[in-house]
C-alpha cells in the first residue's frame, strides 16, 4: 500500500487543466470512479456469498459469518495504522506535508475501522463466547489502539502551525505501530479469551476451502472500500490543507495575474 | 492517462529540482518558472522555510526512537502484568491451596461424559494437561457450550477443595473453522 | 438464532463505511468549489464543470 501511495506521486502529467474554477466533481476521479464500481459488484457478490450460500462451521454454526466481515475489518484497521506510521516516518524523514496528509487520512479511516472491529467482535462475543466485552489481552490492547487513534485526531485539532502540528502528529502516530504490533501478537503472548489467528500467511491456514475462498472475496472486496475511502479522504485532507494555507480566491489569483505577461 | 497518479500532491513540475522547498503548497502559479522564493507577495507565514540544520532531526528522530522503545516496553509489561487471564486446570489443581476459595478464571476443555443438568444449572467436568476437575455451575450455560469444546470458567474452589463452583462460562472456541458436511447439515436441519 | 447478531454486524459495517464514504465525498465537494481545478491535479479535463464523481 505504501509503496503505491509514494510511487503515485512523483511525476504525474496531470497538469495540463488551464480552467480556473472548475465547479469540478470534488475528489472524485476515473480512478475512484473504476474502484467505487468494482467495490459495488464485490459487495453485490460478498453479501450473499458470504451471508447465505457460505457453508456452517462444525463447532460455530452459522457464527462464522462473523469471520468474513470482522477479520477483514481488524485487519484494514491494522493497515491503516501502518499507513499512518509510515506517513509519519516519512514526515519527519523528508519534511514534506504530502506525508502527513497521508498519515492523517489513514489515521481517520483506521479509528473508523478499529471502531467497527470493535463493534464486530463484541456482537460475535455475545453469542460465541457469552459476552460483549472481557478484559483480555486481545481486546485490551484494541481498545488502547483505539484511545491512541482517537488521541492522534485530537492532537490535529490542536492550534499550531501546519508544519508544527504535522511534526506532534508524527510522533504520536509512530506509536501506533508498536501499538498494532502489541495487537497483532497478543493472542500468542499472552493467554487471552480472544482465539489465535486462523489465517496465517506462513503457517497453515485453519479454514475450509469454501470458507477460506469466501473470506479472500470478504478481504479483496474490502480492501477496494477502503483503498476509495483513503483516496477521497487524501485528496479532503488536500483541500483543507490548500484552503487553510492560501489565501486562494485572493492571493493565488491575485498573483496569477500579476504573472501573466 | 491524467489520472495515473492517485495523490499527486507532491508532483508539482519542480519537485525533484527543489526538494527541500517543494512542498506540495508551493504558492508560485505554474505559469511562473520553478520556485517561490524571492517573490515578495503574499507568501503565507505558514509555508515552511528551508530548514538548514540536519543536527536538528537527527535529535528529534532519537528522541523519537526513545520514547518509542519506552512505550513498548511498558506496554508490553503492563499488557503482561493484567494477562493471567486464566489458570489451566492442571494449574489450578496444584495451586489449590494458595488459591483457597479465592475468585479466578481456569481453562478446560468440557468432558465427553454427559452434562448432567442440577436444579439451578449443570454439572460437568472440564480437564487440562491430563487433570480432571468438576465443576458445578450455577446458571445455563451457553449455546456453544458442549463435550470437547474449550472453555474459561469464573468462579472458586469449593470449601472442600474438591469442586470448581463456577457462576460464569465462556466458551474460548478455537482458530478452526471446519465445513459442516452438507449431508449431516440437512439431518441436523430437519431434527428439532 | 444468531442471525440477529450477524445482520447487525454486516449491516453496520457497510452502513457506518457507506455514511462515511457519502460525507468524505460531500465535504470534497464543498471543499473542491473553492479550490481552483488546476490545484486539484486528480481532475480529468473531461470533467471540469461536469457533476458527479464515484
Amino acid at each position: 500500500m505504501t509503496t503505491q501511495l509514494a510511487s503515485g506521486a512523483p511525476g504525474s502529467p496531470g497538469l495540463a487543466n488551464p480552467a480556473e474554477h472548475g465547479g469540478g466533481p470534488g475528489t472524485g476521479s476515473r480512478t475512484t470512479r473504476a474502484l467505487g464500481v468494482a467495490a459495488l459488484l464485490g459487495v453485490a457478490v460478498f453479501v450473499p456469498l458470504g451471508l447465505v450460500l457460505s457453508p456452517e462451521d462444525v463447532m460455530q454454526n452459522d457464527l462464522v459469518r462473523m469471520f468474513y466481515i470482522h477479520v477483514p475489518v481488524a485487519i484494514l484497521a491494522f493497515v491503516s495504522c501502518l499507513v499512518t506510521g509510515a506517513g509519519s516516518f516519512m514526515y519527519l524523514w523528508r519534511r514534506q506535508l504530502w506525508w502527513d496528509t497521508a498519515a492523517c487520512s489513514a489515521a481517520q479511516l483506521g479509528a473508523v475501522y478499529t471502531a467497527l472491529t470493535l463493534v464486530t467482535g463484541s456482537l460475535w462475543g455475545r453469542p460465541a463466547w457469552g459476552t460483549y466485552w472481557d478484559w483480555d489481552a486481545r481486546l485490551t490492547s484494541t481498545a488502547m489502539l483505539m484511545l491512541l487513534l482517537l488521541g492522534y485526531l485530537a492532537l490535529r485539532k490542536a492550534p499550531g502551525t501546519a508544519d508544527s502540528q504535522a511534526k506532534r502528529s508524527a510522533i504520536v502516530g509512530l506509536l501506533l505501530v508498536p501499538n498494532v504490533m502489541i495487537v497483532r501478537q497478543s493472542v500468542d503472548w499472552w493467554r487471552s479469551l480472544h482465539q489465535p489467528a486462523t489465517i496465517n500467511l506462513l503457517g497453515n491456514t485453519r479454514i475450509g476451502g469454501t470458507m477460506l475462498f469466501c473470506f479472500v472475496v470478504g478481504l479483496a472486496v474490502m480492501s477496494l472500500i477502503w483503498l476509495w475511502l483513503l483516496i477521497h479522504r487524501f485528496r479532503v485532507s488536500w483541500l483543507e490543507h490548500q484552503i487553510d494555507r492560501l489565501d486562494l480566491a485572493g492571493a493565488l489569483l491575485a498573483r496569477r495575474a500579476e504573472g501573466q505577461p | 492517462m491524467d489520472d495515473t497518479s492517485l495523490f499527486d500532491g507532491e508532483s508539482t513540475p519542480d519537485a525533484g529540482e527543489l526538494p527541500a522547498m517543494t512542498d506540495e503548497l508551493d504558492l508560485t502559479p505554474r505559469t511562473t518558472p520553478a520556485g517561490g522564493e524571492g517573490s515578495g507577495a503574499a507568501r503565507p507565514s505558514t509555508v515552511r522555510e528551508a530548514k538548514g540544520p540536519r543536527k536538528g532531526r537527527g535529535y528529534v528522530a532519537a528522541v523519537v526512537l526513545v520514547v518509542l522503545v519506552a512505550a513498548g516496553i511498558l506496554a508490553v509489561k503492563a499488557l503482561g502484568n493484567a494477562t493471567l487471564y486464566f489458570y489451566q486446570a492442571d494449574e489450578a489443581v496444584a495451586q489449590k491451596e494458595e488459591l483457597s476459595t479465592k475468585r479466578f478464571r481456569m481453562l478446560g476443555f468440557v468432558d465427553g461424559a454427559p452434562v448432567q443438568r442440577s436444579s439451578d444449572g449443570v454439572l460437568f467436568s472440564v480437564s487440562y494437561g491430563g487433570t480432571t476437575v468438576p465443576v458445578r455451575h450455577v446458571g445455563d450455560p451457553p449455546q456453544l457450550f458442549k463435550a470437547g469444546v474449550p472453555v474459561v470458567l469464573e468462579g472458586h474452589w469449593s470449601a472442600d477443595r474438591s469442586t470448581f463452583e463456577s457462576d460464569r462460562i465462556l466458551v474460548k472456541h478455537t482458530e478452526d473453522y471446519v465445513e459442516k458436511n452438507p449431508d449431516r447439515k440437512t439431518a441436523a436441519d430437519s431434527a428439532p | 438464532m444468531n442471525t440477529p447478531y450477524i445482520l447487525a454486524s454486516w449491516s453496520i459495517v457497510f452502513g457506518v463505511l457507506a455514511l462515511y464514504g457519502l460525507a468524505t465525498v460531500l465535504r470534497g465537494r464543498q471543499l473542491a468549489r473553492r479550490v481552483p481545478a488546476s490545484e486539484r491535479r486528480w481532475v480529468d479535463s473531461q470533467d471540469v464543470g461536469g457533476g458527479g464523481d464515484g
